[in-house]
């Protein structure tokens, strides 16, 4: 077998198949038929070997084998035995083909069946819960904008605080203390030989705070002075970043978010876009607030912000960015407002009408549920087409065409 | 009969409810749970000893290569002996375990039984440990610079463990909590729920929550496993009933018999290419498993899938007729999406301009997709979900006497 | 005119077999003679392909292959518009069934193994297919805790924590690592969304028939979906997209996508043309027998 056969057979093969699929189309017949058992057939063999040898094999198999051995004195765990029970209850479904035990293998499937409905609850409830609240949508622009709220109070700091996870620290006069920012618990508080002169950094999970007369080491867990302190100019006193911050939300792949700035006590949040955030515009204002005393720094991490002045520093719950709704987006949030409900009218009074009004709302919902199914049709349209394209692509492409290049060449 | 019926409703009921329980139940014990600002912890440490040398203690720190691992032989899928990680709490005391250490690599030789590395760490051997290359469990004689090598102890036995304790600032002072076996360390965040972690995932300042952790939180990936056992042993069962009804109409010569030798035949065929599909590309079995597969089992399959575009395009013509003005609108939405789908849609609409593109095909297809079909679907959503509830609630109490048995 | 009508209302009994032989000729033309057409591109496909294109380099995508040859028409082309994304952005990912028909890993393989030839990408580092595992949708939570408790050993049956012939597995242990998770099969697993990770750190894309793509909506909706890629038609703006962002680095010969969609636009054509002649030819009928009605009374 050379040239085109030794090529071309197995799509031969494959092209039979199709066709004599499609034989049906004109009448049940006997190649059809066979077809299907030899497509069962191979389709069962196949499973067999695959459910063993991917999920038995390995998750049940092995596990009780290990079981027994540890039970005669082998390593490993003695309760992986217990699989020959589950065994036992897997074997409990095949009683189906026999008379006599039948009614047994219904404890099998009442397993499966109570395992079935227990996880209904969890299922349902946790991919339906945030439909609910999806289905409140704002019908007119906010009269007020929504503002930050002060969660938490903690101590000021001179120069931008340090932060790491949970625990912020902050600098004063001569004390540094580190506190916790979730509920502002003071973790350490340790007094410096001298004034701070520069914002503390992080070197090799230790702090290192440059003070008048030295740089003095922190240990980060315990507040305790390393007494290995330098002397001189070694972080040099770095001005603070210039006052910007980005607070990342929920998604940080979908990339909106606030941006803040800070001019005095004066603060100001603008919105921000990059990635695939939808009707959010960049640059759009927000809010903006002022803080009783001069702002030294602005920092965020998950969802909040500190800001931070030289006598008390706050946490502050930012409101995620408002996308800016069109007269549009209105539009399309009163027409899904009212299908829900007309929609959810009709189905709680399918049975019996009450009232002209409620007849009116739930007539209304039958004309919009024809909008959802004439869409369901389209898209069915659409796979089925698909599906059919896919074997004539098949028959065309790579039966047909080799073929009529070998007959023609 | 009775009896069997009453023992399928109470272990269908108890299956139902350990998932129910799972899901509401929290994952560490309600009232016995502590939950403060972490000020320090200390890690577990356990003593191995083997042979007749004198115990070692480990402390399991964490957050650099040079935290010691336990190791248990265990089998893996193919049944050859092979080492895994354990957690300390899986190693009881008197279990054998092999300890590593690593890998690393030397920057310096000081002499056979210790070395230095890049940072100035100096680690030794002590009596019962080796030297291995990497992270194998093949011995070197003597250590050498530049190569990833790591400290073993071989087969020993565990001595004794601590589990390590938890210092918590609350505002009574400082509180130590020391760890058990089944202790749930989870620590919180501030958006979204808290998760479960190791301790030695803490840092000074976190807020963490510990206590005893339910059997459902331990038991979790074991229920995961059980039920993925269950469901897959009953698959056997097509295939033998099948099996036994090709056997009856074979024996008794029914009409049709040649049908069953066919498929029989296919059986055949699909377990070899069952078995053939681990082999590697290019291999003759793992080609004949490819063409069973692709060439067979695909290309009948699509095409049973694909006549029922046929059938559709038939049944669209003959019951598709707008009879009334509900029938229209329905129409009309199925034409424009069906349009907007295509390349025709922006084709046929494009010319007019961005300034129109609300009106483009396509967009009004979108359009209806996202506003009044989401809430059509969330809606029959809201339905199904109260149904799937309600049908569970019965299944669960075994109402529905199909399924339990009943007469 | 009532000949006109007579003509029309024929149009009301096409025989069966005639419309299976117009849809056959109508549909298999254009792949005699390919056209182009330009596509627009949805912005659930948009989405899903920015966040498939912004993965982090540390971590995978992770992919749920559930799909059969049942499926294939559609979700073919979409599987293997991601992998190839995946190949070019050198991004690694894994592969996994759940529940699924049993060929699906091997189907998932082949469509692999073929991408990874022409983007020189080798089993092990850039990608690993961890075969089929069943228990769906606990089977979920413990891919998101510990995925090499559930696989074991992947799709040959190397052990996933065996570093020197898997070197990618040694960084994948949870949902942490994943960057997205891709559900591609005829009806996507909406236990997703409550089963896998509750804190919706990793966002799901689904790519789904289009048959079955009304019923996500409200998901994308609620942001429990980020992004889905529906039918044929999404495969091929997927396809748009890779090259727009790639250029002739992508290698679009034999992508199904592309191929599919102009004659899915055929296809179309002919079911609304049937529709419409059934509806002309039942007008045309009712007028045909008013007429006739109308005559009737006149002669009377």
């Amino acid at each position: 077998m050379t040239g085109y056969w030794a090529n071309n057979w197995q799509i031969w093969i494959s092209a039979f198949c199709v066709l004599s699929v499609y034989t049906y189309l004109f009448k049940d017949n006997t190649l059809y038929r066979v077809m299907m058992q030899i497509f069962i057939g191979i389709n069962l063999g196949y499973q067999a070997i695959i459910q063993w040898r991917d999920v038995l094999y390995p998750q049940w198999y092995l596990p009780m084998i290990d079981g027994f051995r540890a039970l005669f004195g082998g390593a490993g765990s003695p309760y992986g035995a217990l699989w020959a029970l589950v065994g036992g209850i897997g074997i409990l479904f095949y009683l189906q083909l026999s008379r006599k035990y039948a009614s047994l293998s219904k404890i099998a499937i009442g397993i499966t069946i109570g395992i079935g409905a227990g996880l209904t609850f969890k299922s349902q409830l946790g991919r339906n819960i945030p439909q609910i609240l999806d289905a409140f949508k704002p019908l007119a622009p906010p009269i007020v904008r929504p503002q930050p709220r002060t969660t938490l109070k903690l101590p000021g700091s001179a120069f931008e605080p340090l932060v790491d996870d949970s625990l912020a620290i902050f600098v004063s006069g001569n004390t540094i203390e580190a506190d916790e920012v979730l509920g502002g618990v003071r973790v350490w508080q340790t007094k410096l030989p001298s004034a701070v002169t520069g914002p503390p950094r992080f070197v090799a999970e230790k702090i290192m705070v440059p003070c008048l007369t030295e740089v003095v080491q922190v240990d980060r867990s315990t507040g305790k002075i390393n007494p290995i302190t330098f002397t001189g100019e070694l972080l040099g006193n770095r001005e603070g970043d210039p006052l910007k911050v980005v607070a990342v939300y929920r998604q940080p792949q979908l990339g909106h978010g606030v941006e803040l700035r800070a001019k005095g006590s004066e603060l100001s949040a603008y919105a921000i876009k990059d990635g695939v955030a939808e009707g959010v515009h960049a640059g759009d204002f927000l809010w903006s607030a002022t803080y009783p005393e001069p702002i030294v720094s602005v920092q965020s991490f998950d969802g909040i912000a500190m800001i931070t002045g030289p006598k008390v520093s706050e946490i502050w719950e930012i409101p995620p960015p408002q996308p800016k709704l069109t007269a549009r987006d209105y539009f399309d949030n009163w027409v899904s407002v009212v299908t829900i409900f007309c929609v959810m009218t009709y189905f709680f009074f399918s049975f019996k009408r009450r009232g002209p009004m409620i007849a009116a709302v739930s007539s209304s919902g039958r004309w919009v549920l024809m909008i959802g199914l004439g869409a369901f049709f389209g898209n069915t349209v659409m796979t089925r087409m698909s599906f059919l394209l896919d074997r004539l692509m098949f028959l065309i492409d790579d039966w047909l065409r080799p073929l009529w290049h070998q007959i023609f060449r | 009969m009775k009896g069997r019926r009453i023992i399928t409703i109470v272990v269908t009921f108890i299956a139902g409810l350990y998932f129910l329980l799972d899901f509401i139940v929290p994952p560490t014990m309600p009232g016995v749970s502590f939950q403060a600002v972490v000020a320090d912890w200390k890690p577990g440490s356990v003593s191995v000893r083997s042979g007749t040398s004198a115990p070692i203690l480990y402390q399991l720190i964490s957050k650099n290569n040079l935290r010691p691992q336990l190791l248990s032989s265990q089998r893996d899928t193919l049944g050859k002996p092979k080492l895994t990680a354990i957690l300390l709490r899986e190693a009881g005391v008197g279990a054998k375990v092999t300890v590593r250490i690593g890998p690393f690599v030397a920057a310096h030789i000081i002499n056979p039984q210790s070395v230095s590395l890049a940072d100035g760490t100096q680690l030794s051997l002590s009596p019962g440990q080796k030297w291995v290359t990497g992270a194998g469990s093949d011995p070197i004689a003597t250590p050498t610079t530049g190569q990833p090598m790591s400290i073993e102890q071989v087969d020993g036995i565990v001595v004794s463990k601590d589990p390590g304790s938890i210092d918590f600032i609350s505002r009574s002072g400082r509180v130590t909590r020391s760890l058990g076996d089944h202790t749930a360390v989870i620590k919180l965040a501030r958006n979204g729920p808290g998760g479960e972690v190791s301790v030695d995932d803490l840092k000074v300042g976190d807020t963490a929550q510990i206590g005893p952790a339910t059997t459902f939180v331990d038991n979790r990936d074991t229920a995961a496993q059980f039920n993925t056992v269950i469901t897959t042993m009953a698959f056997g069962i097509g295939l033998l009933s099948l099996g036994m009804t090709h056997t009856r109409i074979l024996v008794q010569r029914k009409t049709g018999w040649y049908l069953s030798i066919f498929f029989f035949f296919a059986v055949a065929m699909g377990v070899i290419a069952g078995v053939g599909k681990y082999e590697d590309p290019g291999t003759a079995a793992r080609a004949t498993s490819d063409f069973f597969v692709l060439r067979v089992i695909a290309s009948v399959n699509s095409a049973i899938f694909s006549l029922l575009a046929f059938y559709m395009a038939a049944a669209a013509y003959r019951a598709f007729r707008v009879k009334t003005a509900e029938a229209a609108l329905m129409m009309t939405s199925a034409l424009i999406v069906m349009l907007g789908q295509t390349p025709f849609g922006s084709y046929l609409t494009s010319w007019m301009g961005e300034q129109y593109s609300a009106l483009w095909l396509p967009n009004i297809a979108g359009w209806i997709l996202r506003v009044p079909n989401t809430s059509v679907f969330r809606g029959l959503t809201f339905g199904v979900m109260l149904g799937a509830i309600a049908t569970a609630l019965r299944y669960w109490f075994s109402m529905e006497k199909s399924v339990s048995g009943g007469e | 005119m009532n000949k006109l009508l007579q003509l029309l209302a024929r149009l009301e009994v096409i025989p069966r077999k005639t419309i299976y032989l117009v849809l056959f000729i109508a549909a298999g033309l254009p792949f005699l003679y390919p056209i182009r057409l330009p596509l627009m591109i949805w912005k659930e496909t948009r989405s899903a392909f920015n966040i498939t294109q912004n993965s982090a380099p540390n971590k995978v995508v992770a992919i749920c292959s559930n799909w059969d040859p049942g499926s294939q028409g559609e979700n073919w082309p979409q599987y293997e518009a991601i992998v190839a994304h995946c190949m070019m952005n050198h991004v690694p990912f894994i592969v996994f069934s759940i529940d699924s028909d049993a060929v699906s890993p091997q189907l998932a393989e082949t469509v692999n193994e073929r991408q990874a030839k022409r983007y020189g990408c080798v089993y092990g580092r850039d990608w690993v297919n961890l075969g089929l595992t069943r228990g769906a949708p606990l089977v979920m939570g413990s891919i998101g805790r510990n995925i090499k408790q559930v696989f074991q050993t992947d799709y040959r049956h190397n052990s996933t924590r065996d570093f020197t012939k898997l070197p990618l597995m040694e960084h994948v242990n949870s949902l942490n690592d994943f960057s997205c998770l891709w559900d591609v099969e005829y009806t996507p697993n909406l236990d997703w969304t409550a089963f896998f990770d509750p804190a919706s750190r990793v966002p799901l894309l689904f790519s789904c028939a289009g048959m079955v793509s009304s019923g996500y909506y409200p998901y994308i909706s609620s942001g429990q979906i980020i992004g889905m890629m529906v039918g044929t038609r999404g495969a091929a703006e997927y396809e748009n997209l890779l090259n727009e962002k790639y250029g002739k680095a992508f290698k679009s010969e034999g992508m199904r996508g592309q191929k599919l969609v102009v004659p899915l636009a055929f296809g179309h054509l002919v079911i609304i043309f049937f529709i419409l002649a059934g509806n002309v030819g039942m007008i045309a009928r009712r007028k045909l027998i008013a007429n006739e009605r109308a005559a009737k009374k006149g002669q009377l």
